[in-house]
C-alpha cells in the first residue's frame, strides 16, 4: 500500500478532524506502517515544540565576557595574538577576503536573529493559542 | 490515498555555502573564521544553556566548554556527517548534559547531608529535551524563507488547514503543500540532525 502523503500526514499531526474518508485510510496505513508512523511522530515532535514556544525560548546575545573568555583560552597558544581593540570584544570581525554576501549574509542574519518581530509574532499567537484551547495540545 | 513520493529536500543554497565557508575556514584554523562561528552560532549555544541550566553563569561556562571544545577538536569535525551549525548544536546538548549531571551530584551530596541533618531535600532537574527542542526551533523558524514561515505560522497557531491557508493566502495549494513540506523539513532538521547515529563530535 502506498505511503501517506506528506501534507495529508502534517494535517493529521496538526490535529485537524477527518475530512474524508482518505483519513480513515491513512489512520490504518499508519497503523501498520512504521516508516509512516515514525514520520507523523517526528512531525508531532516538531508541532509540539512550535506551540509551546514561550519568551524565554527566544534567542538573546551571549553576554560580550563569553567571546573574550573564548577568545583569550583559545588562541593563547598561538604565536601571534588575534587583534585586540573594539572589534575584538565581540566577534564582529569578518575576513576581508571571504566573498561579500558571505559577509553581509551573516551581519544581515545576526541583526534580524536579535530584533526578529516574527519571533515576538510566534510568542503572542502561541500563548493565544493556548489560552484559546485549554486543554489542547 | 495519493502516494508519498520521496524528493530530496536541501537548505537554500545561501545557508549551506556560508556553513560550509565557515566549516572550511574552521578546518584550518582560521581565527577569523572562528568568530563568525560564534557570531552565527554564539546566541543559540547560550541561550540553549541557560534555558536548560537556569543560571546566566553557568550558561557562560557552558558555551565556552562548547566554542573552545569544537576549536581544539575542530579536527574531528566531519563535513559529510551533517553541517556544522548541528555538530555544535551536538556539541550543546552533551554539555548540557554533563552541567546537569554535575549539578545532580551536588544535589545528592547536599540530600544526603540534609537527610542526615533533617532538612529538606533538593530537587531533580528536569529533562532538558523540550526546553532544547523549543529554543532550536524558534531560531530555525526565524531562518526560514518569509513563504515557509508563513504558512507554517498560519498552520501552527492559527489552526488552518492547508487548503484554508491556500484560500486565505491566494497561493495555489500545492505551493503552500510544498512550503509546509520544506519549512518543515528545515525545521525537523535543526531538532533532530545533531542526534543521528554519527551526527556530532565532540
Amino acid at each position: 500500500m502506498a505511503h501517506v502523503d506528506p501534507a495529508h500526514l502534517l494535517e493529521l499531526a496538526l490535529g485537524h478532524p477527518p475530512s474524508s474518508d482518505d483519513d480513515s485510510d491513512a489512520r490504518r496505513h499508519i497503523a501498520v506502517c512504521p516508516r509512516c508512523r515514525d514520520e507523523l511522530r517526528h512531525l508531532t515532535r516538531v508541532i509540539d515544540a512550535a506551540r509551546g514556544v514561550e519568551q524565554a525560548d527566544l534567542v538573546t546575545a551571549a553576554p560580550d565576557r563569553v567571546w573574550r573568555r573564548i577568545q583569550h583560552e583559545a588562541f593563547r597558544d598561538l604565536p601571534t595574538a588575534p587583534a585586540r581593540g573594539p572589534d575584538a570584544r565581540h566577534p564582529r570581525l569578518l575576513p576581508a577576503s571571504w566573498p561579500w554576501r558571505t559577509r553581509a549574509a551573516l551581519r544581515t542574519r545576526g541583526r534580524c536573529l536579535v530584533s526578529s518581530l516574527l519571533v515576538a509574532l510566534v510568542i503572542r499567537r502561541s500563548h493565544h493559542r493556548r489560552h484559546r484551547r485549554p486543554g489542547g495540545r | 490515498m495519493p502516494a508519498h513520493s520521496v524528493t530530496a529536500l536541501t537548505p537554500p543554497v545561501e545557508e549551506t555555502c556560508i556553513e560550509e565557508e565557515l566549516a572550511r575556514g574552521l578546518a584550518v584554523g582560521d581565527e577569523r573564521a572562528f568568530a563568525a562561528i560564534y557570531q552565527r552560532w554564539g546566541s543559540l549555544v547560550h541561550t540553549m544553556a541557560a534555558r536548560s541550566l537556569g543560571d546566566t553563569h553557568e550558561a557562560d561556562d557552558v558555551t565556552q566548554q562548547v566554542f573552545i571544545g569544537a576549536w581544539r577538536g575542530r579536527a574531528g569535525f566531519r563535513p559529510e556527517r551533517g553541517p556544522l551549525g548541528a555538530w555544535l548544536v551536538g556539541i550543546t546538548r552533551r554539555k548540557i548534559v554533563d552541567a546537569l549531571a554535575a549539578r545532580n551530584r551536588r544535589l545528592t551530596l547536599m540530600d544526603a547531608a540534609a537527610r542526615e541533618a533533617g532538612g529538606p531535600r533538593g530537587r531533580q532537574a528536569p529533562a532538558p529535551d523540550d526546553v532544547l527542542d523549543r529554543v532550536i526551533l524558534v531560531e530555525a523558524l526565524s531562518r526560514l524563507p518569509h513563504h515557509q514561515r508563513t504558512v507554517l505560522c498560519m498552520a501552527f497557531y492559527d489552526d488552518l488547514t492547508q487548503a484554508q491557508i491556500a484560500q486565505r493566502t491566494g497561493m495555489p495549494l500545492g505551493t503552500v503543500k510544498s512550503h509546509a513540506r520544506r519549512g518543515l523539513h528545515r525545521l525537523r532538521e535543526a531538532i533532530e540532525h545533531d542526534r543521528l547515529p554519527g551526527g556530532a563530535d565532540d
